[in-house]
């Protein structure tokens, strides 16, 4: 197991104006996976590409167990990657797939055959050995990507995007699988993705990504709950935490006692910690309501006028589109934003 | 397959906007092509005065003249070498092409330049070049000692047409392995790296194989290429010397029909040379039909 260390790492293109990555580190634990997360053109694919060595290091430094690795081959950085498109060899069975890396590492044949089968056997892929990767489905030939990482034992994997080839149903238990299979081998892991969703569920630690650098790091669950600043608070949760400017959330914060931030912060409230509460103190007409099941989401306006609030209500008493709904919500569950930088209020 | 219906307002209209392309069809290939099959299966006298039905008597006659039979191997042999340098070579360019970030249109374009070039024209460039009196390829060869005559030496002769002929068809394999290159995703060569496959490595096991639709489709351009449209190439050069080293089967349909005014012979010839463009065109098609999908 091996800890991978970021510093200061930077990034910039040539030609290009402005750094893609102006300048982060980060440390990650040997045996943790750990999530980059953050809309596209955040630099997230770009830094797991430099720890890959397919994007040259501009600046800082990066190092995989202690040993510093910016002019390292890929190769020689002990490293696997699994690709958003997989990149299997379009030519070799998933037996030569597996193998490849071993092969080029000088591996006996004998002890290839049975590491591919042991990773085979892990992945379910052993009767499929034989085919060719385009006889594969979708979700074979990302468990085969999976195969080829994991067959070389490495001090890291690498995942760039691994499930956004996949439909919603296979990408969730597939999700399922990667974790499961991280915990098993213990590998120190790097995964990027844009879906906080996935982000959430995959993650010992989540590290929010704004414009090339890092916005939050943190446990998923403290990340959700105390969101550092309106970027993530608005990027990390489904449906997104509704976010009040000062005027429209003073009710709010002076029905939960905070008097000193009323009408002066931003307020920000996730759906599902509003609840209906007769006499309330926001009020709220309704729109839309979408029902998905053992919840609903509520979609309506508060009586500004242009407020838009979003509340995730349980239950099948659910109120109809142009009725008023009256709703509170526990003080814990404030979230106050500075108005000038959206940095988090304590 | 969902197929584009369009319906034309008057019926002759279609028929007119393909005219030209039949007209031309019938008119440079059907009509010689049919003349030829009705020449080679008749006999002229040396004074054009009397002809005469002889079936297939100058097939025969041609599968057991050991002038033809020669010709056939020196064609092969040639056309195997035109191909194999003019793909590898270019083959090279591509990979180096490949690479190249800046300025990659230049060196594209510059690389194109050559297949512009007529053959005549080509051939009579590298004839120039290897003029043993004048040439500046032929002095700098006497320089490290070989004494190069392509009018003597039937070797040099050879070298000579496959590189007029070679030089010229690099720019359009060049091209065909460029867009094979760039086909193939750049993910596969990271995968490979990561999989610890140096560049060379890479090239051999994961570039060359994806490639290889492409090169067999271009073996059979080439060849082809070789067969029928260097002509130009030999007659500005070699002529066919010395000897008849340098004989290819066009040059010898061309040579026997108008030097030698055997036109029955000719014919049979020219029929035996559309035997093998029909061959080798099923071939492609055949193939490249079912050409591996990635």
């Amino acid at each position: 197991m091996s800890d991978i260390r970021l510093s200061e790492v930077r990034k910039v293109y040539p030609g290009a104006a402005e750094a893609t990555i102006p300048g982060l580190s980060l440390d990650i634990g040997a045996g943790e996976l750990c999530v980059l997360v953050g809309p596209s053109g955040c630099g997230k694919s770009t830094l797991l590409r430099m720890v890959a060595g397919l994007e040259e290091v501009t600046g800082g430094e990066i190092t995989i167990d202690g040993r510093r690795v910016n002019d390292l081959e890929p190769a020689r950085r002990d490293i696997s990657m699994v690709f958003q498109n997989y990149a299997l060899y379009p030519h070799m069975s998933v037996f030569k797939n597996m193998a490849y890396g071993l092969k080029n590492r000088g591996m006996p044949t004998a002890e290839i055959a049975e590491k591919v089968a042991v990773a085979a056997d892990m992945l379910g892929l052993t009767e499929f050995l034989d085919r060719k990767p385009r006889q594969l489905s979708g979700g074979q030939r990302q468990r085969v990507a999976m195969g080829r990482a994991i067959v070389r034992d490495p001090a890291a994997f690498l995942f760039d995007e691994p499930l956004s080839n996949l439909d919603a149903k296979l990408r969730v238990k597939t999700r399922v699988e990667i974790r499961d299979l991280q915990q098993r081998l213990g590998t120190t892991s790097i995964y990027v993705t844009h879906d906080q969703q996935e982000a959430m569920t995959l993650a010992d630690r989540l590290v929010v990504m704004n414009a090339g650098r890092i916005e939050q790091i943190g446990p998923p669950m403290e990340v959700y709950a105390q969101p550092a600043s309106l970027f993530v608070a608005g990027f990390i949760g489904s449906p997104p935490m509704n976010m009040l400017s000062p005027g429209a959330g003073a009710a709010l914060a002076e029905a939960a006692g905070l008097h000193h931030a009323a009408g002066r912060a931003i307020v920000g409230v996730r759906p599902e910690a509003l609840h209906p509460e007769p006499g309330g103190p926001l009020a709220v007409s309704v729109r839309v309501v979408e029902r998905l099941g053992a919840t609903a989401n509520v979609h309506g306006l508060l009586d500004d006028g242009e407020t838009e609030v979003i509340a995730s209500l349980a239950g099948t008493e659910l109120p109809g589109p142009g009725d008023t709904l009256r709703l509170g919500v526990d003080p814990a569950e404030l979230h106050l934003f500075s108005r000038t930088d959206g940095q988090r209020l304590t | 397959m969902r197929t584009k219906k369009v319906t034309f307002r008057h019926r002759w209209l279609p028929y007119l906007l393909v005219a030209p392309q039949i007209a031309i069809t019938l008119v440079f290939f059907i009509w010689p092509a049919s003349q030829a099959l009705y020449q080679s299966v008749l006999r002229q006298d040396a004074f054009g005065l009397k002809t005469e039905f002889v079936g297939l008597a100058n097939f025969a006659k041609l599968f057991n003249d050991p002038l033809y039979l020669e010709s056939f191997v020196t064609t092969v042999v040639y056309s195997a070498m035109v191909a194999g340098l003019s793909m590898g070579v270019a083959l090279v360019l591509a990979v180096m092409a490949d690479r190249v970030v800046r300025q990659a249109t230049t060196y594209r374009t510059l690389l194109i330049w050559p297949y512009a070039v007529a053959p005549a024209v080509a051939g009579v460039l590298w004839w120039f070049l290897f003029n043993p009196t004048i040439g500046i390829a032929a002095y700098a060869l006497d320089a490290v000692g070989y004494d190069w005559n392509h009018y003597q030496d039937g070797g040099d002769a050879m070298t000579l047409i496959v590189i007029a002929a070679a030089w010229r068809q690099v720019s359009y394999n060049f091209l065909f392995f460029l867009a094979g290159l760039q086909a193939i995703p750049r993910s596969l060569t990271e995968a490979a790296a990561i999989d610890g496959a140096g560049p060379v490595k890479r090239f051999w096991t994961i570039q060359l194989p994806l490639l290889s639709p492409t090169a067999f489709f271009l073996v059979v351009v080439n060849v082809v290429y070789a067969f029928f449209e260097t002509f130009g190439i030999v007659h500005a050069t070699t002529s066919g010397g010395p000897g008849n080293d340098t004989v290819i089967l066009v040059y010898k349909v061309w040579r026997d029909a108008f030097e030698g005014l055997n036109l029955g012979s000719s014919a049979a010839q020219s029929v035996v040379l559309m035997v093998i463009v029909i061959a080798l065109t099923a071939i492609q098609f055949r193939y490249l039909e079912n050409r591996v999908e990635y």
